[in-house]
């Protein structure tokens, strides 16, 4: 996939049909050895090229841990078990040298509060041609033209490089961050981790817009970190829901909308405040998050669950078993019975 | 309501009690599970033994002369004697009392006076009030400790100063005057913590049902600016008691037949130049010890204490000190 | 101007008009000299009512001003012009001892629940401040009083000893809700209750409002940026913009129709959790900062609707049809004969 300028994305070399990324078995621990306190258990996923995920979860959901273990920004020791492939490498196994050419270059990314990511004492323009020297292979990268170009894409007048962060809205400075993820390098795969949360709603519409549009052109993969469901639902293909540490739920974005799989899904989307305004009272599921580091036996959502199965959901947690449909995947005991006996209840309606 | 009760409480956690423990748990925890802390801890406690049990632990009397003058460390006098004679260790044992008692009771002063000062300076962030005060705490700052000191307290040698009908005693004068000297360090920590605390949801909330100011000043600022008065008060006792020491250095200090540390290294300040070396090195080695055993438990209380060190290190713990911003800035 | 149409006056209970909060900002030897005084226009010209029993949404972005305003309203900050009357008391001409007294009836829920608390007391202290500061009843009625509170919040009584750090997000903020109701107010302002809180729980404190609301017959002001969140829960919706208010409807009407252009930029913009439907094209460029106002109408920069009248002279806010009123050009006024 080219840009219009004619350079190719940087990205390791993939034969057709192979996921551009993958992770598998990755667990994660943070504390010590004596007192460990689990973030992320057994995930696996894989992201496509130019396919774009949504990674949504809320607190103690392990959605930031899993991104960060992508771009392999966790240390070492904390990474209990897994693999990060990204083309034909294992990024976990790589050293810092090796992944600073990575991150930047074949991974962009772009983090929650923009104001963080620029130092205040430089300006916009010293601070994005060092990094688009940094990133690009040509010769002589970072050219103010580059640069022009990229603003321009992003919409931030280019007269403005000599200003420093503090002069631009947080929604410019995100389509800054937006800017230097994507051009200084060329990266296959954006990781974005909660990049309109901090933005005011008519603001996130115009960078939602502009992420799509990128994407198009550009033929990123994206992996979109956000407790934003309805976010997940205008950008990604497919979406993946976390809850304490785990995946919960796979599906591409119809289905995951259309007929979700999962309990925690279905009573979250129900719960959602959103506009028309539905009749009577707004459906609220009790109790709070549950964190990867409380978990204990059964499964972890059983407590707040209302399509409960029996003694099964206290004592085993379910795996991530297939629905039957479209390779839409749940992690609940509900279709493992389905399997065994016809495929009729899968998607059933709580009880 | 039952859709909107909690439902099943989360994962119960620790009772209250413990969780208002957790703070002074947190504290000690720091200062025992830290080595440097550890040794600081325990040299600060021998000190204060030392300086309560006094006299009781000296071997020999130590304003009694002897016809050893100046004769180096031995068996019988483990520091060595003075030119009367006096036992050396003897000396410094007792010595310690005055030397910390003038350097905790002066911090002590600056830190209650100081700190109210500053919570008011705070307070009144901007007004006349807080600008005719933080000026004042220049004025002070600027005056050399080492002019100021001395004056006032040598004023007061052979004769007490009088505060209206109450004789203020030598020492008393030396304490206050080092403590006049601490009280803007003290006051910017305080004014600081306090404009913090100021902004902070939760006084905005106490104003908005109707708490009265002193509510909200001794309830609700007070005990969150005190955990940063008391991590400064940890570096500046050693500087009160490095003060004092150069203050009867110069001979404005304690007088004899009191000695502080510093009076001893006075006292051996010519004999040095005749190589005896025991009366100034073990008063200077003994100085050094106790900054740094201030020091190190400082530096303890302070992680602990500071509330942004304590969030990055929450931070970092929940997730893995993760360094962002590795993007070639 | 009101925001209320005809409404029964004799119940207001809060009463806001012509409210401006400036704050000017330093100047510098050239300002001085060029008599310019450059400031930050937070608030400007609002009016307001609130009845008895009536929550009133405030909906706007950033630099809408619509936390100052509630800060302003509640006298926390003065004003730099304007009134507000609290059941018919001119709050800004109180001393501080009646301003006190008086703030007994008014209770407040802040954003965000960590920093609202005093992390160092227990919860059944916090709840108990407000009683304290008032010197209500014995420490036997008062104790009572903070079970109460705390059974209205949704939270079980194990919860009285705890202290702010064991408690999740969604539990402290129930924690402030039972602060604000111990000492039976009137009128309750809540500034972004739910917006630092999981999804999952926002749910939760959404519906405990509406309970409140219809056991307690409480006035509400309730502030968000999210129209989702407050249409379950306001009977009237104002939309800020730039330190003015330029919509003001019953909810039902703004959602059903609404007539300024921001609003419906507004409205358009929210994501839909359904990937059929697309968000429409957002408005084009940023909201401008306070520290300079567009000329005229505030919006007009970014309007789809923008004429030459919008450059030159600000629409007042009036009503566009009944109930429902709109600060546009555009948008024809209601007949004079209905």
């Amino acid at each position: 996939m080219t840009d219009s300028d004619g350079t190719a994305a940087c990205g390791p070399d993939i034969r057709a049909g192979e996921p551009l990324a993958e992770v598998t078995g990755l667990s994660v621990a943070f504390g010590n050895r004596h007192a460990p306190v689990p973030a992320l258990r057994e995930i696996s996923m894989r992201i496509g090229r130019g396919e774009a995920i949504g990674v949504v979860g809320e607190s103690g959901s392990g959605k930031t841990t899993l991104l960060r273990s992508i771009a392999a920004l966790v240390p070492r020791p904390f990474i209990r078990s897994g693999a990060v492939r990204f083309g034909n490498r294992d990024l976990l196994t790589l050293r810092e040298r090796e992944l600073a050419t990575i991150r930047g270059r074949e991974i962009g990314m772009v983090f929650q509060d923009p104001v963080n990511c620029f130092n205040p004492a430089f300006t916009i323009g010293y601070q994005l041609r060092r990094a688009f020297r940094l990133h690009r292979q040509g010769p002589g990268g970072g050219t103010n033209a580059e640069i022009g170009r990229a603003l321009d894409r992003v919409g931030v007048d280019a007269g403005r490089l000599a200003r420093y962060p503090f002069e631009f809205s947080q929604g410019q400075l995100q389509r800054l961050m937006i800017a230097a993820a994507c051009f200084a390098g060329r990266p296959a795969l954006l990781l974005a981790d909660e990049p309109t949360t901090s933005l005011d709603v008519t603001t996130e519409a115009q960078i939602l817009g502009m992420l799509r549009e990128l994407r198009r052109d550009l033929g990123m993969a994206l992996v979109l970190v956000t407790h934003n469901l309805a976010l997940a639902a205008q950008l990604c293909d497919r979406v993946l829901v976390m809850y304490a540490g785990r995946i919960v739920e796979e599906a591409r974005v119809a289905d995951l909308f259309a007929r979700p799989a999962h309990p925690y899904t279905r009573q979250l989307l129900r719960s959602l405040p959103v506009l028309p305004r539905r009749r009577g009272r707004l459906y609220s599921m009790p109790g709070d998050p549950a964190s990867a580091a409380n978990a204990r036996r059964g499964c972890p959502f059983a407590p707040r669950c209302e399509a409960l199965l029996g003694a099964v959901c206290a004592d085993t947690e379910p795996g991530l078993l297939p629905t039957g449909v479209n390779g839409q995947l749940a992690a609940c005991h509900r279709y493992d019975i389905a399997q065994a006996a016809t495929e009729n209840l899968a998607g059933q309606a709580p009880a | 309501m039952s859709a909107t009760t909690i439902g099943k409480p989360a994962d119960p956690g620790p009772s209250g009690e413990q969780a208002a423990a957790s703070q002074r748990n947190r504290v000690l925890s720091a200062l025992l599970h830290r080595p440097l802390a550890l040794t600081g801890l325990c040299g600060v406690a021998l000190l204060v033994l030392i300086a309560a049990a006094g006299p009781l632990l000296a071997p020999d009397n130590p304003d009694q002369t002897s016809s050893h003058a100046t004769a180096p460390p031995s068996l019988a006098h483990w520091m060595g004697t003075d030119q009367l004679g006096r036992d050396v260790f003897s000396r410094m044992i007792v010595g310690t009392r005055i030397s910390l008692a003038v350097g905790v009771g002066s911090t002590a002063i600056a830190l209650v006076i100081g700190g109210l000062l500053g919570m008011l300076a705070g307070l009144e962030a901007g007004r006349a009030p807080d600008t005719v005060l933080m000026r004042a705490m220049d004025v002070i700052f600027a005056f050399p400790v080492l002019v100021f000191v001395p004056v006032l307290s040598g004023l007061a040698i052979g004769r007490p100063i009088h505060l209206g009908p109450i004789p203020v005693g030598q020492l008393a004068v030396l304490t206050g005057a080092i403590s006049v000297v601490f009280v803007p360090v003290f006051a910017r920590v305080a004014r600081a913590s306090t404009l913090a605390e100021a902004k902070m949801e939760y006084m905005l909330a106490a104003m908005a049902f109707g708490a009265r100011r002193r509510d909200l000043v001794f309830r609700n600022l007070l005990p969150n600016v005190a955990a940063p008065l008391m991590v400064q008060a940890a570096f500046s006792i050693p500087l009160a008691v490095i003060t004092e020491a150069a203050v009867s250095f110069l001979g404005f200090g304690v007088q004899p037949p009191q000695a502080s540390w510093g009076d001893i290294l006075n006292d051996g300040r010519n004999q040095i130049l005749l190589g005896d070396w025991w009366e100034t090195v073990f008063p200077a080695l003994a100085i050094v010890v106790t900054v740094l055993f201030f020091n190190f438990i400082g530096d303890a209380l302070r992680d602990v204490l500071d509330p942004r060190a304590r969030a990055r290190e929450m931070t970092a713990a929940a997730t893995g000190a993760v360094v962002i911003g590795d993007r070639g800035d | 101007m009101t925001t209320t149409s005809g409404d029964d006056r004799s119940n207001l209970l809060v009463e806001v008009r012509g409210l401006c909060k400036h704050y000017p900002l330093p100047r510098s030897a050239g300002d001085i000299l060029a008599r310019r005084q450059a400031a930050i226009q937070a608030v400007s010209d609002v009016d307001l009512q609130i009845a008895t029993g009536e929550t009133v949404g405030l909906i706007g972005e950033s630099g809408s001003g619509k936390s100052t305003l509630a800060r302003v309203m509640l006298r926390l900050v003065p004003p730099t012009a304007g009134s507000v009357r609290f059941d018919g008391t001119d709050l800004l001409a109180l001393r501080p001892a009646q301003l006190r007294r008086i703030r007994a009836r008014m209770g407040v829920v802040l954003q965000n629940p960590y920093g609202a608390v005093n992390r160092r007391r227990p919860v059944r202290a916090i709840v108990a401040e407000p009683l304290l500061a008032h010197r209500v009843g014995t420490k036997r009625e008062r104790a009572s009083r903070v079970q109460a509170a705390l059974e209205m919040a949704g939270l079980p009584s194990g919860f009285a000893d705890r202290f702010p750090a064991e408690l999740s997000g969604g539990q402290l903020q129930r924690v402030g809700i039972a602060r604000a109701l111990v000492l039976s107010p009137q009128f309750v302002v809540a500034d972004e209750p739910t917006a630092s809180l999981d999804v999952s729980i926002r749910a939760q404190i959404i519906n405990l409002f509406a309970d409140l609301k219809a056991q307690l017959g409480l006035a509400m002001l309730f502030i968000s940026h999210d129209l989702g969140t407050v249409s379950y829960l306001a009977d009237r919706v104002a939309v800020m913009y730039l330190g003015r208010i330029v919509e003001s409807a019953s909810a039902a009407a703004l959602e059903r129709s609404p007539l300024h252009p921001y609003t419906q930029a507004l409205i358009a913009s929210i994501p839909r959790p359904d990937p059929d439907q697309r968000s429409a094209v957002p408005p084009r460029g940023q909201i401008p900062s306070p520290l300079s106002p567009p000329p005229g109408c505030p919006y007009h920069p970014r309007c789809p609707l923008a004429m030459s009248v919008c450059r030159l002279r600000r629409p007042p806010l009036e009503e566009k049809a009944s109930g429902h009123l709109a600060a546009c050009h555009a948008v024809p006024a209601a007949r004079a004969v209905s």
